[in-house]
C-alpha cells in the first residue's frame, strides 16, 4: 500500500493500528538512514534517530487533520521535516547547556555570552526571545545564565548546582534574585 | 513599531515560556512567569480583557499542578468570570446584528 492509501485509512478509521504500523515502516525505511546523518555522531549516544523518528511521526498523526497531501512524497517529506526540526532543537538546548556549563565564573561581558549562545544555521529558533534575550542581557551575568539554564535549557537546580560546584539551595537564591531582578526590569519596559 | 504589536510580541514570548515550562513540569518557573505576563496583560490591557481570562487559566493550571489548590480555584474563577463576561458581550452584539434581518424575515414571512 502506498502512504496516501494509509493516511485515507488511519483517517477513516479503517483498521488504524496495523495502517499506523504499516505507514511507520514505509517512514523507517524511506527516513531513517537519511536522518541519522543529520545527527553528528558526538550525539548518538543521547539522541537516537530512531527515537526521533518516532516522535516526528507521532507528532505528525496527532495533527493529520490539518495535513494534504499533495503526492506520494508529500507525508515522507513533511515527517522528515518535523524531525529535522526536533534535531535542531534538541542540539541547540545541548550547545546552550554546554555553553553555560563551565561555572559560576560567567563572562564579564554579556555581550560576549549572547554572542556565544546565538544560534546559527539550521538550529536558529525563531526570534520570538528577543525581547527577553534583551533584558537578560541586562542582569548580571551569573543571574541571566541561571535564568537560561532553568527556564530556557530546562536543567535542574541539582544540575546547576553539580556544574556550579555549588549548592542546589544556592542557586535556588540566586534564580530567585534573578528572577525579582527581571522581573522589575520588565516591568519597568512593558 | 506599534506598542500594541510590540506588546503582543512581548506577551506571546513570556506565553510561549511558560507553556514550555508548564509542559516540561517546571510549574514553579511556569507560574512566575505567567505571574508576570499577568501582571503586564492587566497594566497594558485593562482588567476586563479575555487574553487575562485566559492567562488566569493557565495561572491556575500551574498552581493546581503544586498543590496550590485554593489559589487555583481563586486565579480560575476569576478568569472564568472574565471570559464569561466577555462572551456575553459578543453574544450580545451578535444579537444586535442579527436582530434586524430577523425582523424582515419575520415580517415576510421567511422565518
Amino acid at each position: 500500500m502506498t502512504s496516501l492509501e494509509l493516511l485515507e485509512r488511519i483517517r477513516s478509521g479503517s483498521d488504524v493500528r496495523t495502517a499506523q504500523a504499516e505507514l511507520y515502516g514505509l517512514v523507517r525505511a524511506a527516513l531513517l538512514e537519511r536522518l541519522g546523518k543529520k545527527i553528528p555522531p558526538q550525539h548518538h549516544a543521547r539522541l537516537e534517530p530512531e527515537e526521533v523518528l518516532r516522535a516526528a511521526f507521532l507528532k505528525a498523526l496527532a495533527h493529520l487533520e490539518g495535513f494534504r497531501a499533495i503526492n506520494e512524497h508529500s507525508f515522507l517529506a513533511w515527517i522528515y521535516s518535523i524531525a529535522k526540526k526536533m534535531i535542531a532543537d534538541a542540539l541547540e538546548l545541548r550547545t546552550m547547556a554546554t555553553t553555560f556549563f563551565p561555572g559560576p565564573e560567567a563572562p564579564k561581558d554579556p555581550e560576549a555570552s549572547r554572542a556565544s549562545e546565538r544560534p546559527t544555521g539550521a538550529t536558529a529558533r525563531p526570534a520570538r526571545r528577543e525581547w527577553m534575550e534583551s533584558v537578560l542581557a541586562r542582569l548580571p551575568p551569573q543571574e541571566a545564565q541561571v535564568l537560561r539554564l532553568r527556564q530556557i535549557v530546562g536543567l535542574g537546580y541539582d544540575q546547576i548546582a553539580a556544574a556550579w560546584d555549588t549548592t542546589p539551595e544556592e542557586v535556588r537564591k540566586i534564580y530567585k534574585r534573578a528572577w525579582a531582578r527581571f522581573s522589575a526590569l520588565a516591568v519597568g519596559e512593558g | 513599531m506599534h506598542s500594541s504589536k510590540l506588546f503582543s510580541e512581548r506577551a506571546a514570548e513570556l506565553a510561549g515560556l511558560a507553556a514550555e515550562n508548564a509542559a516540561a513540569g517546571r510549574h514553579a518557573e511556569a507560574e512566575d512567569i505567567y505571574r508576570l505576563l499577568l501582571h503586564l496583560e492587566e497594566r497594558t490591557l485593562g482588567s476586563e480583557h479575555t487574553d487575562i481570562g485566559v492567562t488566569l487559566r493557565r495561572l491556575a493550571g500551574a498552581c493546581r499542578s503544586q498543590g496550590k489548590h485554593a489559589e487555583a480555584d481563586r486565579l480560575l474563577r476569576r478568569g472564568q468570570q472574565i471570559l464569561d463576561r466577555a462572551h456575553g458581550q459578543h453574544r450580545a452584539e451578535l444579537k444586535t446584528t442579527i436582530q434586524g434581518p430577523l425582523t424582515y424575515w419575520r415580517r415576510t414571512g421567511e422565518a
